[in-house]
């Protein structure tokens, strides 16, 4: 059920404690480095330093940002402007702290930033084609049989709810995290991501059953 | 005896507001006890919860459809914008030279205007110091037969005129 992310941000090695074997022992490649010493590293103007980072969180930022604006190609146009933010801000890094809720949370906040633009995403998502040429959704179709129509529908009704909720949907149930990190990825408190999430998934309850009674 | 109906509504809803977070594990353990011992008796509750839990199990089910497809990394296109980025005269360096210009100018402003000022101080200071032209000697002639003897008989009110050709002296 859980996701890489969760993966990638609880084997973050700049934990308090958890000092990273290759900086015990002296190992210089940047893969196998802690998150703090590449952001010196790439502070100090070390580009393969920075570029290790990207590599190491981009296809985590990617997913959880096309589950939020729903095109694969709009999140990766916006995970190259969130490391681009990240690069000018670097400076600006604390390093005893975790980079990686930093990183999402400047991401998300692009991609939330995104929905609330006048455009609306849910009324395109509907006439989109996925890469294989498909429909993005059919809202009348019946109950899903694959997965991939399961994640479809799904999708389908994520659109529909307001992108605060939204995007605690997608980081707590959707991409694994704790609610502790989706805490510090949106910059609220943790009693108040609890309550968020359990309005979200009222939501999502709600409007799962009403599109499952209403064939429209 | 049964309960009352208020206490049974808002408990109700209490613990609707509640079973969101017990179907997707984060609930606090003391509420959670409190929940199911709920559900236990109350049937609309109960179905509630199933309602939730299933459609957030559906929601958790569709994680595991891949997102993303293309795999090609961001780093080259970001790596180009960082490198054209070094090339071109960053913002703070434009800032620092309009400030740079513009204190100069000031200094430069400043400066005439002390110019400007010293030299008109130095023109009046020299005017003021400046010798009058002397009278013709026929008007001079005039004046001293007109007046009378001050050298031998100086009034008290013009001491310092000792001489009628006195070059300080002001008329």
């Amino acid at each position: 059920m859980r996701s890489g992310l969760r993966h990638d941000l609880d084997m973050a090695p700049d934990e308090p404690g958890r000092r990273p074997e290759n900086e015990r022992i002296g190992i210089d490649r940047p893969e196998e480095m802690g998150d703090a010493r590449l952001v010196e590293l790439a502070r100090s103007g070390d580009d393969s330093a920075f570029a290790a980072l990207v590599v190491r969180y981009e296809r985590s930022l990617i997913r959880v940002l096309t589950r939020l604006v729903h095109d694969e190609e709009l999140a990766r146009d916006l995970a190259q402007e969130t490391f681009w933010r990240v690069y000018r801000r670097l400076h600006r890094f604390d390093t005893s702290r975790r980079f990686g809720p930093w990183l999402f949370r400047i991401g998300v906040n692009l991609g939330v930033d995104h929905l609330r633009k006048p455009e609306l995403p849910s009324l395109r998502s509907l006439d989109r084609r996925n890469v294989d040429g498909s429909r993005a959704i059919e809202p009348s179709s019946p109950d899903p049989r694959t997965r991939v129509d399961l994640a479809q529908e799904v999708q389908y009704i994520l659109d529909r709810i307001p992108p605060a909720y939204r995007t605690i949907l997608v980081l707590r149930d959707l991409e694994g995290f704790s609610s502790a990190e989706v805490a510090a990825i949106v910059g609220r408190r943790e009693a108040t991501i609890r309550w968020r999430l359990s309005k979200a998934r009222d939501l999502f309850r709600e409007l799962w059953d009403r599109r499952r009674t209403d064939p429209r | 005896m049964p309960r009352p109906r208020i206490w049974f509504s808002t408990s109700c809803r209490w613990i609707q507001s509640r079973l969101p977070l017990l179907v997707g594990d984060d609930l606090l353990s003391a509420d959670r006890r409190r929940v199911e011992r709920h559900l236990i008796h109350c049937v609309d509750c109960r179905a509630r919860g199933q309602a939730l839990d299933h459609a957030i199990s559906r929601l958790r089910e569709s994680s595991l459809v891949p997102a993303i497809s293309n795999s090609s990394s961001i780093w080259p296109g970001l790596e180009r914008q960082i490198q054209a980025s070094r090339h071109e005269p960053s913002r703070s360096v434009w800032g620092i030279a309009i400030v740079g210009l513009a204190a100069s100018l000031f200094l430069c402003l400043g400066l005439w205007f002390v110019a400007q000022s010293n030299s008109r101080r130095d023109s009046v200071v020299e005017n003021s110091s400046k010798p009058r032209p002397a009278l013709p000697p026929e008007e001079t002639a005039g004046l001293a037969s007109a007046r009378p003897d001050r050298s031998t008989s100086p009034t008290p009110k013009d001491p310092g005129a000792s001489s009628s050709s006195d070059p300080q002296r002001s008329y």
